[in-house]
């Protein structure tokens, strides 16, 4: 039997709701192509849910905590993302800094005002663009060489999006958030990776 | 905030799956899937097909469709 590769990986905490599905995907998209493996809260039952989720940020090597989602779920404000934050950032700090923590916001200098016990973090500003999220991917993240670029990530973003009913209906899934569903993002997101490299290397045979 | 430098290359689909313990069909499908060209418009652009073609039967026929005559 193969072995399986070890890559490193990166927890997500994002809101999963319709409302940010655009953003979801952009996450996904950017990180997966920039080679690291999404480790994310779908389909985590709420019996044990904590201890799963202190798991997963135990065993990721980074965590992206999006403060954006400020505004009220039928009318009651959301606090899991910042439950989770701290929880990395407690993670961070026991694992002296081998646990990287990082935030992105839609507004600049909010999160210094919502949460400012984390003041000594840059956010990464993503203006509630898929732009802005690859942007911000890009500012802390970088492949040997610095491979692949934020319109090409963009690229790869659309060609998934589009794809989104067929890659939906393949998996069985009705909602975006759905493991089965998240799995293929990922897998459609390296396939379309692949595709970026094959055209760099047709660019330099010319 | 200097950047972290990834310490591993980009993992294929096939190499994925098997992270993810999913099976080679799977990435398969996938595969398939992103590598046909997209025949639909996108859902905007089909639905305001679908609506202008509404328009032009109704007024071919004289009669209004189930869906207007709704309020």
């Amino acid at each position: 039997m193969p072995r399986r590769r070890r890559i490193e990986s990166v927890f997500l905490n994002i809101p999963y709701d319709k409302g940010f599905e655009e953003l979801y995907l952009a996450y996904i998209v950017g990180l997966t192509q920039l080679g690291l493996r999404v480790n994310a809260t779908i389909a985590v039952p709420n019996q044990g849910r904590l201890e799963t989720i202190i798991g997963l940020i135990g065993e990721s090597n980074f965590s992206i905590h999006d403060l954006s989602r400020i505004q009220p779920s039928k009318g009651i404000p959301r606090f899991n993302m910042p439950v989770e934050l701290g929880l990395a950032l407690y993670h961070s700090h026991v694992t002296k800094g081998m646990h990287r923590v990082y935030v992105f916001e839609s507004k600049p200098y909010r999160a210094q005002r919502s949460t400012s016990d984390i003041n000594g973090i840059d956010p990464q500003i993503h203006n509630g663009t898929a732009k802005g999220v690859m942007a911000g991917l890009r500012n802390i993240f970088r492949q040997p060489g610095d491979v692949t670029t934020v319109p090409e990530m963009l690229i790869s973003y659309r060609a998934v999006r589009e794809k989104l009913p067929e890659l939906r209906l393949n998996a069985g899934g009705k909602s975006l958030f759905e493991a089965s569903v998240f799995h293929d993002l990922t897998l459609a997101a390296l396939v379309e990776s692949q595709k970026l490299i094959e055209r760099r290397v047709r660019m330099h045979q010319r | 905030m200097s950047a972290h430098v990834i310490g591993n290359p980009v993992p294929t689909p096939e190499e994925m799956g098997q992270i993810l313990g999913l099976s080679s069909e799977r990435v398969v499908a996938v595969r398939s899937i992103m590598s046909t060209p997209s025949s639909r418009k996108s859902s905007k652009s089909a639905s305001r097909a679908a609506y202008a073609m509404n328009l032009r039967k109704k007024g071919r026929s004289g009669a209004s469709s189930k869906l207007s005559g709704k309020r």
